[in-house]
């Protein structure tokens, strides 16, 4: 798998895809959404499509994709490359998104959360093989939160197509799980090959499955604490396990967001609509306090 | 610099002789629209400048996990900068006519203040 482009910039979110086999312009198509490396701390989330003609599902079976969840590193790496021998009737589509986009959109202004990225990446692979011709009939996701209204939402957005999202998906559907197993291919080649945007000293591989609750992961995460800037970008900062290893390890931080110690947080909404007066006197913001900016009250 | 907590500082004033910074070595800045709450050497070289990104809508680089938009500014004609470092006996000058300015999406912020560095009270040095 050629992840040079993510090497190029592992800032942001790469694409990759299989070239569209010819018979899957021509006749319905069944097609599987899955994901790797949601959970984790450290590195990319990777989310990965498969599709097939619904006749030749039998040969997708034959491959024993079925059994991706039980399957070793180099098992999967053996079924990839077999999926890529049959791409006479086989394609694959995925996004890298980078622990730096997942990030950044999780910790923005305007919040966007990590189910809200998940889903529109999701999305967005299924209308790319749509725009690639592919005569996509059925589509089956697997999910992490509720099936239902996840369900819903894209059978709204992809009217002609039945849409079935189902937890645990990768062991019931050979197409799902043949999109589980490209995800993770590609999330292993991704780790493993890191580019590190930063110069780091020392740096060591060491850290585990990367998942928070691992104490090889946390351990590295300890050591890896820069104080100012924190953590190089493989780390993903709206983890609450990285946000507190540098509420304890590295320099506080202020952002004009942030709230200070004179300022309280919003509070309960009924203290709006509470019948006498108002406790608290409300602070203007710190950033016109900073500013030493006032109300006018007179002209 | 935020020194109302602090006890009465002795400040003293130095002069400085253009003369001597005039081959100072080029140094970058960057301002950011937060506040680091210490003063203290960070390794801006090895993990800043390296990530900052073209992209569509300008200069990119994330700090601690957000995304900061920027663009390069210059120090209007007829004003120079100089960041001081004390070394030893005496100060060392490295100049800019050019500064990186990071703001959060929604925000412009102009370089009006001078850095924090050049507001640092030195004690008294001869040059």
């Amino acid at each position: 798998m050629d992840l040079s482009e993510l090497d190029r910039d592992s800032t942001g979110r790469c694409r990759l895809n299989s070239p569209v086999p010819a018979v899957c312009r021509k006749e319905p198509c069944i097609l599987g959404v899955d994901e790797a490396g949601r959970g984790p701390v450290l590195g990319p989330m990777v989310y990965a499509i498969c599709y097939c003609p619904l006749s030749r599902l039998a040969d997708l079976e034959a491959l024993k994709v079925a059994d991706s969840k039980t399957l070793s590193e180099s098992e999967r790496d053996r079924l990839f490359v077999k999926m890529q021998e049959d791409g006479d009737f086989v394609g694959w589509a995925l996004d890298v998104l980078s622990p730096n986009l997942i990030s950044t959109s999780m910790l923005g202004r305007v919040k966007y959360n990590l189910n809200s990225l998940s889903h529109d990446t999701a999305t967005g692979l299924v209308q790319f093989a749509l725009d690639q011709g592919v005569k996509v009939a059925q589509v089956f996701v697997d999910t992490v939160g509720l099936p239902d209204t996840y369900q819903e939402r894209l059978q709204q957005r992809f009217p002609g197509i039945e849409v079935t999202v189902k937890a645990k998906a990768d062991a019931l559907y050979p197409v799902v799980s043949a999109a589980s197993i490209c995800a993770k291919v590609a999330r292993d080649q991704a780790v493993k090959n890191w580019h590190f945007v930063e110069k780091l000293q020392g740096l060591d591989a060491d850290y585990g499955s990367g998942y928070p609750n691992d104490p090889k992961t946390k351990a590295w995460l300890r050591k890896h604490v820069e104080p100012v800037f924190g953590f190089p970008q493989f780390v993903r900062f709206s983890w609450r396990t990285a946000q507190s290893i540098l509420e304890k390890e590295a320099e506080g931080v202020m952002w004009e967001d942030s709230l200070t110690g004179d300022q309280e947080g919003p509070g309960r909404i009924t203290s709006y609509f509470s019948e006498g007066a108002r406790v608290r006197p409300r602070l203007p913001h710190r950033y016109f306090q900073e500013r030493g900016l006032e109300s006018a009250t007179t002209l | 610099m935020e020194s109302s907590d602090e006890a009465a500082v002795e400040k003293c004033r130095i002069h400085l002789r253009p003369g001597t910074l005039r081959d100072a070595p080029p140094a970058t800045l960057h301002l950011l629209p937060c506040e680091v709450l210490v003063s203290r050497p960070a390794p801006v070289g090895r993990f800043f400048t390296p990530a900052i990104r073209q992209g569509p809508d300008g200069l990119e680089v994330s700090f601690r996990g957000r995304k900061l938009r920027g663009e390069e500014v210059v120090v209007p004609p007829g004003l120079v900068g100089y960041v001081m470092e004390e070394k030893g006996e005496g100060l060392v000058g490295k100049g800019f006519s050019e500064g990186s300015s990071n703001d959060n999406e929604q925000e412009q912020q102009e370089l009006v203040e001078p850095p924090e560095a050049l507001e640092r009270d030195f004690p008294a040095q001869a040059l």
